[in-house]
């Protein structure tokens, strides 16, 4: 029991992965305002872009086409 | 006891080996720490290896042979530009140059707005995006309802219960009346609150939207009132045809929405180039040196200089769509409009990227750089902007064919042609199968314009459903005259 305690507890736990800058993810905020700034606007731009895309009533379009035909 | 004294002796022998244990662990510990601190020297030589002479290349790109001759103003013009444009400026012959000069104007922006078109005070962006979220909410809700009409109305429609038929499909309709209204109330929240778009552009929009949402709401009304089955297929039919051309027009205004946002993103990444500018200035004058810098700063640049070109074409797109009432010329344009605007925001995204790793680099050798320091705000301006912004536009609303198209077309160019300005408005309104043409004309039109305005007014008469076409010219009196002093200089 006492040896697989040591065992386990003394073992060099595994070194921690580098972080990497990966193409297509973000970097992380600068701490200077008028650069995090337009940071922020084109993420609120990217975000109502997809809010207001009007394809979130293609199904509006089918019922109507077949209220029409009932 | 025998048994007791093994047990402890093994425990005294096994509490022995801790320390051991530890020991080689400090060992592999020390180590690590050393090849960390051998690492954490071999980067700090790197980064003092790295601290060069910097190439503030924008002066370099001024110093071009080709501007050698340039008057103050001309350079004045150039020192505001970005890399990219220096670049390519760099490249044109004397005569070009001083064309795509005269195309340039540099304009002072008002620091409190930096490059926005209003400020819209917090609470009521607090407010407006508090109806954004209720909107979606009901939206959602909308949906289901419709999803659970549309199901029971196919069982009612299998079994033949035509009550349960009318009852469905009516409630069906109203459903997606109100999904229409909530999505209508979506980009209106957004549009109140945008700082993108002036108090006129927000007004205008915001008053088509509620003008769309009550006629909507009309048409609730008329299909809270059918009894039949005829009442309902008549309802269905007129909220189907309000909503493709509603549709449309929501489509508009949230393309402008969001060209408007990256237009305001375009500028104020142009000017966070300048500010680069004068902080890569300050430290060469100091002496703090980055290699590879100026490249990065060349690649944002180039970014830029993309979402620029893209957003551009995109604005070309979105106009060309406005202003046909052609359905699939439309569809295919407003895609268009939208994918290149989509490209910009991505040029945009990339070029902040870029941006985010050279401010970290200029912080870690020029911790004084100073990012927030108030400067002149300017924007470049081009011509092909400008004529944009002013001299035609049309726009139609409801569905055109390809003859009322081509009239159309005939008559906007005629007045391009002839430089008149004036402001056309014909809009046909059908009401319980009754053609209604309205035509109102301000400014003085050529008689080859006034038969094509009879002619477009005549032909929607036959319209199946409600047709706006609006046509607005502005041309400067003395435009021929700037002309001809541009091509003297």
């Amino acid at each position: 029991m006492l040896v697989m305690v040591l065992v386990v507890g003394c073992a060099p736990k595994p070194a921690a992965a580098p972080l990497e800058e990966k193409p297509g993810i973000e970097a992380p905020a600068t701490g200077e305002a008028p650069v995090d700034a337009v940071a922020e606007d084109i993420s609120q731009v990217g975000n109502a872009d997809e809010g207001l895309d009007s394809s979130e009533l293609d199904d509006v379009d089918s019922i109507l086409a077949d209220i029409e035909n009932i | 006891m025998k048994k007791i004294a093994a047990i402890l002796a093994l425990a005294i022998f096994f509490i022995s080996l801790i320390p051991i244990s530890i020991a080689d662990e400090n060992d592999a510990q020390k180590e690590r720490l050393d090849a960390k601190k051998e690492k954490l020297k071999e980067a700090e030589d790197l980064r003092k290896d790295k601290v060069r002479a910097i190439k503030v290349s924008k002066d370099e790109l001024l110093k071009e042979r080709n501007f050698a001759e340039l008057s103050k103003e001309r350079l004045e013009k150039l020192s505001n530009l970005d890399r990219t444009r220096l670049e390519e400026f760099s490249n044109l012959n004397s005569a070009e140059l001083k064309s795509r000069l005269e195309k340039i104007k540099i304009v002072k922006v008002d620091a409190k707005l930096e490059f926005r078109k209003r400020i819209v005070a917090e609470q009521r962006i607090a407010l407006a995006e508090e109806r954004f979220n209720d909107a979606e909410e009901r939206l959602h809700e909308a949906k289901e309802k419709l999803e659970k009409r549309r199901k029971l109305l196919l069982e009612a429609k299998s079994s033949g219960d035509e009550g349960a038929i009318i009852e469905h499909a009516k409630q069906g309709l109203l459903r997606a009346a109100d999904a229409i209204i909530s999505h209508l109330e979506k980009v209106k929240s957004k549009a109140q609150e945008s700082e993108d778009l002036s108090e006129e552009e927000a007004n205008e929009i915001v008053a088509d939207i509620d003008a769309k949402i009550a006629e909507i709401n009309d048409a609730k009304a008329a299909i809270e009132a059918a009894t039949t089955k005829e009442d309902i297929r008549e309802q269905a039919k007129k909220i189907n045809a309000a909503w493709k051309r509603i549709k449309v027009k929501a489509e508009q205004h949230a393309r402008n929405l969001i060209n408007g946002g990256i237009r305001g993103i375009l500028k104020r990444s142009e000017a966070l180039e300048r500010k680069l500018d004068r902080i890569l200035a300050e430290m060469e004058e100091r002496g703090i040196e980055v290699a590879g810098i100026e490249e990065k700063v060349a690649e944002f640049s180039d970014k830029v200089a993309g979402a620029r070109e893209n957003l551009k074409q995109s604005n070309e797109k979105f106009k060309e769509a406005k202003s046909t009432g052609v359905d699939e010329d439309r569809k295919s344009l407003l895609e268009e409009a939208k994918t290149l605007a989509r490209e910009a925001h991505n040029a945009l995204k990339e070029a902040h990227n870029i941006l985010k790793g050279i401010v970290r680099e200029i912080k870690a050798v020029y911790k004084e750089a100073d990012f927030e320091e108030e400067e002149e705000l300017v924007e470049v301006v081009e011509e092909d902007e400008q004529e944009e912004d002013q001299q035609v536009e049309v726009e139609v609303e409801g569905l055109l064919t390809e003859e009322q198209q081509s009239t159309l077309d005939s008559l906007v160019s005629s007045l391009q042609e002839a430089k008149t300005s004036a402001e056309i408005e014909i809009e046909a309104e059908v009401e319980d199968g009754q053609v209604k043409v309205k035509k109102e004309v301000e400014g003085t039109l050529t008689d080859e314009q006034q038969s094509l305005v009879d002619e477009l007014a005549v032909s929607l008469e036959t319209a199946e459903s409600k047709v706006k076409t609006k046509i607005e010219t502005e041309f400067d009196a003395d435009d021929e005259e700037e002309e001809l002093e541009i091509e003297n200089d």
